[in-house]
């Protein structure tokens, strides 16, 4: 039995991002028992025209999106499979206080379509401070598995015969292309400012703590480390050149995960193998 | 007045990025490195052979400065002595979509076309001779021809080279019916280009190229790594005399130089001929650096044979505290106590400045 699948925007958008032109990727997908709730749809549409995607990129998604629609519910029809009470219900269990997005519809698409299996479903998605906020949920609820776009490759190469590791080493390598770019123009970027600091700066040991967690943990391949500096200079006001640098990369955060997550997988892979019936 | 003055110092010596000014770039300590460097470079003034030399280390450790300072005309000048200087070229390692166009491009804005067709003309190379001997492509000995054509105006070749100028009769009538416009062409007009003014070192004794930042190539696609592989093995085939190639890797947990490997293919990585460490100093190396810097002509009008404004145990005590860390980190830390001194008006740096001022200058060690 196939088990279902449950995509959220930037999943759609990473995978489809470093599918290439013979669409191997966007069609393995359209194989899986997928659902996608309407919403983010909507979503995928706005963050292709944001994200920094080449024009072929965007082209490439744009004309893909459409043939997932068969594939999609009304979120109205979401919510209103589980009643609108208990929707009120799951708000307050995952503290969701934000308008409604695409992981919070996401994730009452996932309890509608494990209840009405009778069976776990599996939810991906990219963006990792939702991840953190629904996954009490889905254990409360017992609806799944949450994974991301590296989880799906892999499981899209053992559960495909003809997806070689050949392949899914340069689909690994794409991905962690498109994470790591921003990564090092941001580093680079900082890099400067500090060449450029004056005696008072170099003396404020804040700052250069931080500054030196982005760098060093970037070149130590401590993603965590640079992810650390980076939310330190989001959250206060003291730093606004700063701040306004790591602004100008919307995603940085999820992408120093996923880019470490990509790297580690990567790594497995050269010297271990995945298993797969031949 | 100078505000390093009181050190007998004209500037702070210990600068963050390498200056862009060739007349401020300096070599200090480290003879062994440059040596190697120099060796290089030397032999390939003399020898046609091209090849692709690495140099590797961490993050700061001076290749970015080694490759704006050999880049200088007076250093090559000097490594030449006799024989006509190399042309060199310092670009830094793509990191667009296209990144064997963004090496062309970055190759082109350095480009002086009026200072190389004086060269060629000086030299007696009769360009369209060679350019019969060094390829075969018709329409690229066309280009390159118009490029050393002396009537035919600079700025327009220059454009034509950007692909921003429209093909008209006057590139028609010389044989140059379209636009450089694939990776190919850009590579087959690099290598003949090159083939030409290093002809038998009659104009230039070699080409140099240095690509700094090398070790992005861990973050490009799958395409443009294959893409950027084609593109160093088309240009030393093309250029099979006289290119002497650079490339500067940054050694880091996300890219050791065993790990380079799986991102070269064979046909480059056979064709790397050295590699060239620059190491994190020693104490020893440092201090002989440290007291090189300081004493330098452009940081001292009278040399001194001391550390000064440093005393040696405060030398020796931050080598302690920092351990082995990059070049860059010691002279992030000598240039915060030099600054910091001349601003609390001390007259030297001693051991109990330094005491006083430890967490400011090491606090943020990793």
């Amino acid at each position: 039995m196939k088990h279902s699948i449950i995509l959220d925007a930037c999943t759609i958008i990473n995978l489809l991002r470093i599918d290439g032109e013979d669409e191997f990727i966007f069609k393995l997908l359209k194989l899986l028992d997928l659902n996608i709730a309407s919403l983010v749809f909507e979503e995928v549409n706005s963050n292709v025209k944001k994200n920094p995607l080449s024009e072929e990129q965007k082209r490439y998604i744009d004309q893909r999106i459409p043939q997932f629609i068969p594939f999609s519910r009304k979120t109205d029809n979401i919510i209103n499979d589980i009643s609108q009470d208990f929707f009120e219900q799951v708000r307050k269990f995952t503290k969701h206080t934000k308008k409604d997005n695409g992981e919070l519809i996401s994730s009452v698409l996932s309890l509608c379509v494990s209840r009405e299996n009778n069976s776990k479903v599996y939810f991906y998605t990219d963006d990792f401070p939702a991840k953190e906020q629904f996954a009490p949920f889905f254990a409360f609820q017992q609806i799944g598995v949450i994974g991301d776009s590296i989880d799906l490759l892999l499981f899209l190469y053992w559960s495909n015969s003809d997806f070689k590791e050949k392949s899914l080493r340069k689909y690994l390598q794409d991905l962690k292309s498109e994470y790591n770019t921003p990564l090092k123009q941001l580093v680079n970027k900082i890099q400067k400012k500090k060449d450029s600091f004056s005696v008072r700066d170099k003396k404020d040991p804040n700052l250069n703590e931080n500054i030196n967690k982005i760098i060093s943990g970037y070149f130590d391949s401590n993603l965590e480390l640079m992810n650390e500096g980076i939310l330190f200079f989001t959250k206060i006001n003291k730093y606004l050149t700063l701040k306004s640098i790591i602004n100008q990369f919307p995603d940085i955060d999820k992408e120093c995960l996923l880019s470490q997550k990509v790297q580690h997988a990567l790594q497995y892979l050269s010297s271990n193998r995945i298993f797969k019936v031949a | 007045m100078s505000t390093f003055d009181k050190f007998e110092l004209k500037t702070n010596p210990f600068r963050m990025t390498p200056s862009i000014n060739s007349e401020e770039l300096i070599w200090a300590g480290f003879p062994v490195v440059k040596g190697k460097i120099e060796n290089r470079i030397k032999r390939s003034i003399k020898i046609p052979n091209s090849s692709l030399i690495l140099n590797w280390g961490e993050y700061g450790s001076g290749k970015t400065h080694a490759a704006r300072y050999f880049n200088k005309l007076s250093v090559l000048e000097e490594l030449a002595g006799a024989e006509q200087p190399p042309f060199s070229l310092d670009i830094s390692f793509p990191k667009s979509k296209e990144p064997v166009k963004d090496i062309y491009v970055q190759i082109i804005d350095k480009l002086n076309i009026s200072t190389l067709r004086e060269q060629i003309v000086d030299k007696d190379v009769d360009t369209a001779t060679v350019l019969n001997l060094v390829t075969d492509n018709m329409f690229i000995r066309n280009v390159v021809k118009l490029m050393f054509d002396v009537n035919f105006p600079v700025t327009t070749f220059k454009s034509y080279l950007y692909g921003t100028s429209p093909i008209n009769n006057s590139f028609i009538e010389n044989g140059v019916q379209r636009k450089l416009v694939s990776d190919n062409d850009y590579t087959e007009f690099l290598s003949t280009m090159f083939s030409l003014i290093t002809y038998q070192k009659k104009a230039y004794s070699c080409v140099i190229l240095w690509i700094d930042e090398f070790e992005d190539i861990s973050i490009l696609n799958s395409i443009n790594i294959s893409n950027v592989n084609n593109f160093i093995r088309t240009i030393i085939d093309k250029t099979p005399n006289n290119l002497l190639m650079f490339l500067n890797l940054t050694q880091s947990a996300m890219m050791d130089v065993e790990d380079l490997g799986e991102y070269l293919q064979e046909a480059v990585k056979s064709r790397i001929k050295d590699r060239v460490e620059l190491s994190m100093p020693t104490k020893e190396e440092l201090k002989v650096y440290l007291k090189d810097i300081l004493n330098h002509s452009l940081h001292r009008e009278e040399p001194k044979d001391s550390f000064f404004p440093f005393e040696e145990n405060v030398v020796d005590k931050i080598v302690m505290d920092l351990g082995s860390v990059s070049l860059r980190r010691f002279n992030e830390a000598f240039s915060l106590l030099i600054e910091s001194a001349i601003f609390d008006e001390k007259a030297s740096i001693n051991i109990d400045y330094y005491e006083s001022m430890k967490n400011e200058i090491i606090g943020w060690k990793n």
